[in-house]
């Protein structure tokens, strides 16, 4: 067998145990817990909000910019993890008289500081502020004065005393 | 040891090159205290357009002048070429301050416009496939940002368009990159030896490798295959920034084509592609703009085929490229600030609205004049001593190698030159020459600087028809030999 | 064995599924969708022929790519947005007003 198949034999052994472990777990409590189920428990958990529409349901769009922020500095750990695996060897700072670590640690400050001024700016001008939407008044004038809508709004509304509790 | 030994070498000798990136550091370091100052002191929407913009100005000269001594240690065509990028960026800031109204978001404005030079320069300096990947897509994303500025519809879907586009062919790019790494191994493009890899698999894949990385360069130089997202993206941006884009781009790409020239042009197939890629941008350049109604639009054509009396000069000689480049920088910025002008001061872009403005405003229509005729390549202009030099090179090129592709190429600029004239001069025939009822235009202050700015470029245009000595002399300063 | 064969297959199949997507696909967030494809592909490709490169040039290549896919999938949805903003749709054949 080559080398590269036995590393990736190692990956099925960890892939298999994992498997076993979780079913075993699974199937464990599946055998010994009492089953009364009710309309609360078998409801969708979702951090114990009641859950509302499909899966499928859009997302507000403030959710998107939130998003892109976070993709564009999540992406950039990609240069940290090569960049940690040298920086700090011994042999390597030695040979060169410390020139190394100084040059690999400045370049990381550098390229840190340039995302921590990206993040700024996107703090400063208030992208990451959740800001909420002008509901503008309407200026429309109908022939029904608007006493009579808030009384007809008033009547119908489920917070109202009048209306018996379903 | 020996590994950590060469270490210290390679260090000590990259620490030692930085020098010659000067001018990207102070780039970069004006990016960052622009962005800074935006961020501290104009959060609110004060008009932050000139100071803001001025710190810039001040930063891009500085990394002009040490530009001016690297080019003096090095004295090849990438640091000249470098020269003329930061000169074009500092034009274009300079016309960007003359805008006295608001405008929005002026701090992005100016940081990405900057990252936009950068890529340019890392473009032009590089031989280093993974540098000029990096500097291609820090010059496109920032273009498709910057195509965006002018916040309405058309622009949204300009800068669409252009995103699309340019990451296909971004895509299709390193695509071919990755092949070409493959083949040689080497990532540095003078280590490349395409010819003895040939042995080993065959001719087909290393073509297909140089096609598909030529297919990104064509695109942002918008050659004619790979035109089509320009004329929207002109018509859609704000002017001064259709200006630097229809420059620096493509200046920038023409050095890394160069660059490559020695390496990838050693199939035929690949210089017949660059040969037919000029006639075609040429051809159907001109004629797209023969009916065109707006001005950026048309402009936007009459650069497409720029790009082929470009490429004309490419296969002629260098001496010929740089003047045509530097010409043709002068003429483009002169003539879209023109536009602008025109557009500050009576809101309209479409070429028969200009009817009967030669005579409210003489001194505009005359620099009109005088531009559009440098651009058709006539005399008394810089335009016509750059196609005599294109001309004169390409001619000389024929009457060595006697390839007739050589011929065709001078014989399809000739002809192309005659059909530009048709719509280059239809501007000045509505201008000045049309009768028409008198129209009541509003009119808005327009800056008197962007006048006397775009003036004395034109005045550069004439001076450098009859002493084109001086300019000459800093062209054969260049050590072409590299 | 894995040899560059497979990864120039792999890498060749996702430069050519995102190709077809961003051809086929008339959604802007297909299309975007299909070229990171694309961008993948020429990464297997730069990873695969970085096994015979004692420098691994290819594999610093290939972190570059993911980081400059990203900034652009950043700019190309914030344009998405942009564009849905004024035409009410994601389409990418929908916006027609320049033309000429």
């Amino acid at each position: 067998m080559s080398n590269e198949t036995a590393s990736f034999g190692e990956i099925l052994i960890y892939l298999i145990g994992g498997i076993v472990f979780i079913s075993g777990g699974l199937f464990t409590a599946w055998i010994i817990r009492p089953k009364r189920p009710n309309e609360e428990k078998l409801t969708t958990y979702e951090s114990g909000e009641d859950p509302l529409g499909g899966a499928w349901g859009q997302v507000n769009i403030r959710f998107y910019v939130i998003a892109l922020i976070f993709l564009l500095f999540e992406v950039e750990i990609v240069f940290l993890f090569p960049w940690a695996t040298v920086f700090g060897r011994e042999e390597l700072i030695e040979a060169t008289d410390g020139l190394w670590g100084w040059v690999a640690l400045s370049e990381m400050f550098v390229f840190i500081f340039i995302l921590a001024l990206g993040l700024a700016y996107a703090w400063r001008k208030g992208y990451l502020e959740w800001d909420k939407p002008e509901i503008k008044p309407s200026d429309f004038k109908g022939p029904v004065p608007t006493e009579k809508y808030n009384a007809i709004n008033h009547k119908y509304s489920k917070f109202t005393s009048e209306q018996p509790k379903k | 040891m020996e590994y950590a030994s060469q270490l210290n070498n390679q260090l000590q000798n990259t620490i030692a090159l930085l020098s010659g990136y000067w001018p990207e550091f102070i780039i970069v370091i004006g990016l960052v205290v622009t962005l800074i100052i935006d961020l501290i002191f104009f959060n609110k929407e004060k008009n932050s357009n000139w100071w803001i913009g001025f710190v810039n100005l001040v930063f891009l000269i500085l990394a002009f002048t040490k530009q001016v001594d690297v080019y003096s240690y090095f004295s090849n065509l990438g640091e000249f070429m470098k020269l003329v990028l930061l000169f074009a960026g500092v034009l274009f800031i300079v016309f960007s301050l003359t805008q006295t109204h608001q405008t929005k978001k002026a701090g992005e404005y100016y940081i990405i416009f900057n990252g936009l030079l950068i890529g340019a320069l890392l473009i032009a300096k590089s031989t280093n496939l993974l540098v000029i990947y990096l500097g291609i897509e820090m010059m496109s994303i920032s273009a498709y940002v910057l195509s965006a500025f002018s916040f309405n519809k058309n622009s949204a879907e300009a800068s669409l368009k252009y995103l699309l586009f340019g990451a296909v062919s971004s895509a299709f790019m390193l695509f071919g990159m990755s092949l070409l790494y493959g083949f040689t191994q080497t990532l540095n493009i003078n280590d490349f030896e395409l010819l003895h890899t040939v042995k080993v698999i065959g001719d087909l894949p290393i073509k297909l490798a140089v096609f598909m990385t030529m297919f990104g360069f064509l695109f942002k130089i918008a050659a004619t295959p790979m035109h089509i997202w320009s004329p929207d993206v002109y018509e859609a941006t704000p002017t001064f920034v259709v200006a630097a884009f229809s420059v620096i781009p493509k200046l920038a790409v023409f050095v890394l084509l160069f660059n490559i020239a020695d390496k990838f042009l050693v199939f035929p197939e690949v210089e017949l592609l660059l040969q037919f890629t000029a006639i075609l941008s040429l051809t159907i350049g001109n004629f797209a703009a023969l009916w065109q109604k707006n001005a950026k639009r048309m402009l936007a054509y009459s650069s497409i085929a720029h790009t082929g009396f470009l490429l004309i000069a490419f296969f002629a000689n260098m001496q010929s490229f740089v003047f045509y480049g530097l010409v043709y920088l002068i003429m483009n910025f002169a003539v879209f600030g023109l536009v602008k002008v025109v557009e500050q001061k009576f809101s309209i872009t479409d070429i028969e609205q200009y009817i009967g403005l030669g005579k409210k405003i003489p001194l505009i229509g005359v620099l009109f004049v005088v531009a559009l005729i440098s651009l058709t390549g006539l005399p008394p202009t810089a335009g016509f001593t750059a196609k005599i030099l294109v001309f004169s090179g390409i001619w000389e090129k024929y009457l060595t190698n006697h390839n007739p592709v050589y011929l065709s190429l001078f014989v399809f600029g000739l002809f192309n030159t005659v059909v530009s004239l048709f719509y280059y001069l239809k501007i000045p025939y509505f201008m000045f020459i049309k009768k028409s009822n008198e129209v009541i235009l509003n009119e808005h202050k327009s800056s008197t600087v962007l006048t006397y700015l775009i003036g004395s470029l034109v005045f550069v245009l004439i001076l450098c028809f009859f002493l084109p000595n001086s300019l000459m002399d800093m062209i054969y300063s260049i050590n072409f030999a590299q | 064995m894995i040899t560059l064969q497979h990864f120039l297959i792999i890498g060749i199949s996702l430069f050519s599924i995102g190709l077809t997507t961003v051809i086929i696909k008339k959604n802007a967030i297909l299309v975007l969708l299909g070229i990171e494809l694309m961008l993948n592909g020429a990464n297997v490709n730069l990873i695969g022929f970085s096994t015979n490169d004692p420098q691994i040039q290819g594999q610093i290549f290939s972190l570059f790519v993911i980081v400059v896919a990203a900034a652009e999938a950043v700019v190309a949805l914030a344009i998405v947005v942009r564009v849905y903003q004024y035409f009410n749709t994601s389409n990418v054949d929908e916006p027609k007003e320049l033309k000429g």
